[in-house]
């Protein structure tokens, strides 16, 4: 049976975060596990991708990947600092 | 016709030019994620320098470059401002190209330009170790050939998918004798989580982030944490580019009426354009172009819908994978998306109508640059050929309005460690809709057969 969610796996494009070429593979699940927030740009060229994240998110999903606003980076930075102190505690 | 015009080393810049200064509209100051209070210099004691905290918070509009700092740039700046005729001659339009060569620095690019600056920073600081991440591993080059320089010890987390695919970067690291290490790595507590979990894991840059976040602030006190794109502080010391360009220009004689650069992360963009902005914002008339990578040709964008600003999608989320459902997302469309990643800095500039965004496709981008190569030879780097992509779309409009245009931009790096993304344009793996028009209905068919919930 088909898996809905392999089935664009093997197509490749550029990762502009990355400089590399990707698999979608990669794409769908690198934010812990869900999609990055940039595959409906990266991907709307080579399949329906819209269309896939529709079908295969949840609506929470979509919202957290495709409408949250970022954060800046300095806050991820700090983020993982207090994280690491944490752990080490 | 002159081909390169070059300064003499004792006319490179003396300061960098802080364009937080000169902002139309202040940024608010970021906010502490664990306090919702602003940050300040007691949160990023821990990560980075006390002189670089001072200089990413800095209001003074020039900050001196060291002597020290100089003396390292002197290996290969100022870099040429080069006249690129041929390339002119081929787009047949009425314009001067001239261009910022970034690539003759020993790693290739314009990143060098922070990661001296930020290695001696931080050797002035009495830190004895730098940690990163690094994507392709352009930045990671950098900072290792920096870090060299000043007798730091530097620990790279390359991206694994990276790692895997690119050695040659790994080399050029561990030539300059850094420590390359594949993330997530067993190195780190955040590491060894993730492995634990998924011990195939390729990782991410945010995985990256936290693995050379958390070596830096566990070391004990005598190790930093460096970033090559995004902050104030990183795009302050890539100035030192349009600053030159901004003397070349003087030499000849010339003004740019475009100026264009790449802006993935804002550095390569910032550092030839932000002299340009200031003197937009003291009344020049001057186009700023920020071309940005997409995969979406330009006819088809509309107008944006959201204004993100930046993400590594750090947030510990559940992957749950319920399918069936069949909702109707809102509309996003790609000009809210493209600005994840951006430099808030480059942000600010686009929203105060300062600076113009546009994004090109991966193919009109790659075949930008080889056209580039095959008239002024230089191979560019994937990333430098978003703005030829743009320099391209700026000549044909000059020819179809029959307007005389002088364009500089930011050539910045070579692409001879990228030579693979060269081999996937031309084997046709960019190419647009892959997959058959049968095999995506067939793809969607398939979904479409699921129960909905």
């Amino acid at each position: 049976m088909l898996d809905v969610r392999t089935v664009f796996d093997r197509l490749e494009t550029r990762c502009p975060r990355l400089g590399g070429t990707v698999p979608f593979d990669y794409c769908r699940k690198t934010a812990n596990g869900l999609p990055c927030a940039k595959s409906l740009l990266c991907w709307e060229m080579m399949f329906p991708v819209r269309e896939y994240m529709a079908k295969v998110l949840t609506e929470g999903e979509w919202r957290t990947v495709f409408e949250q606003p970022p954060r800046p980076r300095l806050e991820v930075i700090l983020e993982a600092a207090n994280q690491a102190e944490v752990n080490r505690k | 016709m002159t081909k390169k015009v070059f300064l003499h080393e004792d006319e490179l810049p003396r300061e960098w030019y802080n364009i937080g200064a000169d902002l139309p509209h202040p940024m608010p100051p970021p906010l502490h994620p664990g306090t919702g209070q602003p940050v300040g210099p007691d949160d990023l004691a821990p990560i980075f320098p006390m002189n670089l905290i001072e200089q990413e918070v800095s209001q003074e509009r020039y900050i001196k470059i060291p002597e020290e700092v100089l003396e390292v740039y002197r290996i290969w700046r100022p870099s040429p401002l080069c006249r690129a005729e041929r390339f002119e001659k081929l787009l047949n339009a009425p314009v001067k190209i001239y261009f910022k060569n970034e690539g003759v620095s020993p790693p290739g690019s314009h990143k060098p330009n922070t990661a001296v600056a930020q290695a001696y920073y931080n050797k002035a600081f009495g830190i004895k170790s730098l940690t990163t991440e690094t994507g392709a591993g352009q930045w990671g080059s950098a900072l290792a050939f920096a870090c060299q320089i000043f007798g730091l010890e530097c620990k790279v987390f390359m991206v694994k998918i990276s790692f895997n695919q690119k050695p040659y970067r790994k080399l050029m690291m561990g030539t300059w004798g850094a420590n390359c290490i594949a993330s997530p790595s067993e190195e780190t507590e955040a590491g060894r989580k993730i492995l634990a979990q998924d011990p195939d894991s390729p990782g991410s840059l945010g995985m990256a982030i936290s693995e050379a976040v958390e070596a830096a602030v566990t070391s004990g006190g005598d190790t930093r944490y460096s970033l090559g794109s995004v902050l104030n502080h990183v795009l302050l010391h890539q100035t030192v580019i349009g600053l030159e360009a901004h003397k070349q220009f003087a030499k000849i004689g010339e003004y740019p009426d475009v100026v264009i650069g790449c802006a993935g992360g804002g550095s390569n963009f910032a550092g030839c354009a932000f002299p340009f902005v200031r003197d937009k914002i003291n009344g020049k008339n001057i186009q700023i172009i920020a071309a940005e990578p997409s995969s979406c040709p330009t006819m088809t964008r509309g107008p944006y819908a959201y204004d993100f600003g930046d993400t590594v999608q750090m947030t510990p989320l559940l992957p749950m994978y319920t399918l069936g459902h069949d909702f109707v997302p809102a509309p996003i469309h790609a000009g809210g998306l493209r600005y994840h990643g951006m430099a808030p800095l480059v942000s600010q500039l686009i929203k105060d109508g300062l600076v113009e965004a546009r994004a090109y496709h991966n193919l009109e981008t790659f075949q930008a640059g080889v056209d580039w190569a095959r008239t002024e030879g230089y191979i560019p780097a994937p990333e430098t050929n978003h703005a030829i992509a743009a320099v391209v779309e700026v000549a044909r409009q000059a020819r179809e309005e029959g307007q005389e245009k002088t364009i500089l931009f930011n050539w910045s790096g070579h692409g001879l460690v990228d030579l693979a993304a060269y081999d996937a344009y031309f084997s046709g793996l960019l190419t647009d809709y892959a997959l058959p028009d049968e095999e995506i209905q067939r793809a969607l068919k398939a979904i479409e057969a699921y129960p909905k919930p």
